[in-house]
């Protein structure tokens, strides 16, 4: 049973500004429905508006128009302090370049997004970060994360993605950084993790290897999805 | 929500900066804390020591002068009063007592200071910790730090304690102006005053006009030591302790005292002027120091700022995970607080050593022992800063609320 609910995107546009102060659009979506518990992957060139798209569907970046919505809420209209609430309970995400705070531990980083919620962490958080680097196959917790190997690092990134049990992961280019083989595990982790806790999972990727794992792809370029297979 | 990890993670990713704006701050709050303890040790020292003089008198000339010399005996040639002004005043029924004060000759450093034992004694207040009082002529009392002991034999020089040396060595000029033929003989140490007392030698002051050839005061009578002194044959003295039956009495004195030929004073009213000036001092040094310290710190909120941005992407960062605004501008602000803080406290305990330091140096110089304390004007000026900063921290922490995080997290 997931608490993943339906996101749609509708109507959405992202403007920005040029260097001469011209607006134009970074992101057009006429429409554009994720199912709960589907993986989708966004492909396309660098600038085609995959990030965005991503910082749209979590509420980091409010559309100039349209609306985010997430089962009945629609995230637009939350002000931004919910929007972070609800970020924070709902949304994992995974970047590129892992973006972990390099003077904490591993352990610390994966526990971070629980300390923005409450000052004492419950124990039973400390013991589920434990079992999810365990899964992670991380053995060096109490290791500053600026000397873990790149591999590890993305591992403590998405063990600190999951860490709050999201419904809505989002991981922005997770295996760009990556070598080959490594790159094959932390694909591997991010769709089993997600299928576990029935997660909506949505990919920004250049990686044909992870985008031929998701159930659909999204073709974008200027900002639009073009089609999807 | 809990900041602290991610202030802890800040401080660690900046700490030779960190380390260099606490060093930074504690220096410029060590100015303040430091004129501010040492002025008030000052104060309260020099009042203590004035405490014994209740009424001077000297021939006119500076007031400040008479008190400087004669009761923190920084050595100055001083015009001697006629003897007939002792004479009058050992008469006076308005006198309790009174203890003339001659200067002139040196011993290894150590001023001798020719007096009463009624002085010696202040009044009757003090007891030889060590051997007795002088008896007769040639013999001395030594004050508690002078390297003398009880049974050395020691011969005067002439002149005056130069300022800068060191008392407890006699330098060349010593040696040649020795009074060759005048022994003193150690019979007695005083107990410590914290004053420059405690590097006098006293003696009797029938000795010190011997010395200099002005007779013993006593006429026909050379064992006989202290007033009542021969009316035809005294000489005078550089300046003379009086101590009143009463405060009308001492009014009385001071003013009968301020005309014909002498200058009376109550030692308080010229400290009270110099507490005046010092306090100015003080107060344009503190005025100063507060001003650089707002210097110090808007460099550092300068500081702090450009660190914030260049960490632009780290709190974006924080942003998408889930952190709210005012999670990241707390991050911001306790970390700015804390480095402030750290600095306002170091400052506090540089200030105090500071002035310890001094302490030591104006002890060194002056013989005055000053015991700097910090008192609530130093915690109020550190609170003052340490609130100050964390207003201007505010505004470091305000800046990240506009952050985008989305923008700063592509750059």
């Amino acid at each position: 049973m997931t608490n993943a609910k339906p996101l749609r995107l509708r109507s959405v546009v992202v403007e920005r500004q040029d260097a001469v102060g011209a607006a134009f659009n970074t992101l057009a979506i006429a429409d554009l429905r994720l199912a709960p518990g589907t993986k989708t992957g966004l492909a396309g060139a660098s600038g085609a508006g995959k990030s965005t798209l991503l910082d749209v569907a979590c509420g980091l970046l409010s559309p100039a128009w349209g609306d985010v919505i997430w089962g009945d809420i629609n995230l637009s209209r939350m002000p931004e302090s919910a929007r972070d609430r609800w970020r924070r309970e709902t949304v994992g995400i995974v970047f590129q370049d892992f973006n972990l705070v390099p003077e904490l531990s591993a352990l610390e980083n994966i526990l971070l997004p629980a300390r923005f919620g409450s000052f004492r962490l419950k124990p039973s958080l400390r013991d589920k970060a434990s079992e999810l680097a365990a899964r992670m196959g991380l053995h060096h917790l109490t290791r500053r994360a600026a000397v873990l190997s790149r591999g590890e690092q993305q591992r403590v990134a998405i063990a600190r993605a999951l860490i709050l049990d999201p419904v809505l992961i989002l991981a922005d280019e997770p295996t760009a950084s990556l070598d080959v083989s490594t790159a094959a595990d932390v694909s591997a982790l991010l769709i089993a993790e997600a299928a576990e806790r029935g997660a909506t999972l949505l990919v920004a990727s250049h990686d044909s290897l992870l985008l031929n794992r998701m159930d659909f792809v999204l073709h974008m370029s200027a900002g639009r999805v073009d089609r999807h297979t | 929500m809990n900041p602290f990890p991610m202030v802890l993670a800040d401080l660690r990713a900046m700490r030779v900066g960190a380390l260099m704006t606490i060093i930074l701050i504690g220096l410029a709050v060590m100015i303040g804390i430091g004129v501010g303890a040492q002025e008030r040790a000052l104060r309260q020292s020099s009042a203590r020591t004035a405490g014994d003089f209740p009424l001077l008198i000297g021939a006119p000339g500076s007031q400040t002068q008479l008190v400087l010399t004669t009761i923190y005996l920084q050595a100055e040639a001083l015009p001697l009063i006629d003897g007939a002004i002792l004479r009058k005043l050992t008469q006076d029924t308005r006198v309790a007592a009174i203890a003339p004060l001659a200067y002139g000759d040196i011993v290894k450093g150590y001023p001798i200071v020719g007096t009463t034992l009624d002085f010696v004694t202040r009044w009757g207040r003090l007891a030889p910790i060590e051997g007795r009082l002088f008896e007769r002529e040639n013999e001395a009392v030594v004050g508690a730090m002078v390297d003398l002991h009880i049974g050395d034999i020691v011969a005067p020089s002439h002149g005056v304690v130069s300022s800068g040396r060191r008392a407890g060595i006699a330098g060349d000029e010593e040696a040649g102006h020795r009074h060759q033929e005048a022994k003193l003989s150690v019979v007695g140490r005083l107990p410590r005053l914290d004053s420059p007392w405690d590097r006098a030698i006293l003696v009797p002051v029938e000795s010190v006009w011997e010395v200099h050839g002005l007779g013993n005061g006593h006429e026909g009578r050379a064992d006989h030591l202290g007033p009542p002194f021969d009316m035809t044959s005294l000489p005078g003295a550089p300046a003379l302790v009086v101590k009143p039956k009463t405060i009308a009495d001492a009014y009385q004195l001071r003013a009968e005292f301020r005309q014909g030929g002498t200058m009376a004073l109550f030692p308080a009213e010229v400290l009270t002027s110099l507490y005046a000036s010092l306090g100015d001092i003080r107060d344009l040094l503190v005025i100063a120091s507060a001003m650089n310290n707002v210097v110090v710190l808007l460099a550092i909120l300068l500081l702090l700022v450009t660190l914030t941005s260049l960490r632009r992407k780290r709190y974006a960062v924080l942003r998408a995970l889930g952190a709210t605004r005012i999670y990241v501008a707390v991050v911001v602000w306790l970390g700015a607080t804390i480095l402030t803080t750290a600095g306002c406290l170091l400052g506090v305990g540089l200030g105090w050593l500071a002035a310890q330091v001094l302490s030591h140096v104006i002890e060194a110089q002056t013989g005055l022992v000053l015991h700097p304390a910090l008192g609530p004007q130093e915690a109020m000026l550190a609170f003052a800063m340490g609130a100050i900063a964390a207003v201007f921290a505010l505004v470091v922490a305000a800046a990240t609320m506009g952050n985008s995080g989305s923008n700063a997290l592509r750059s």
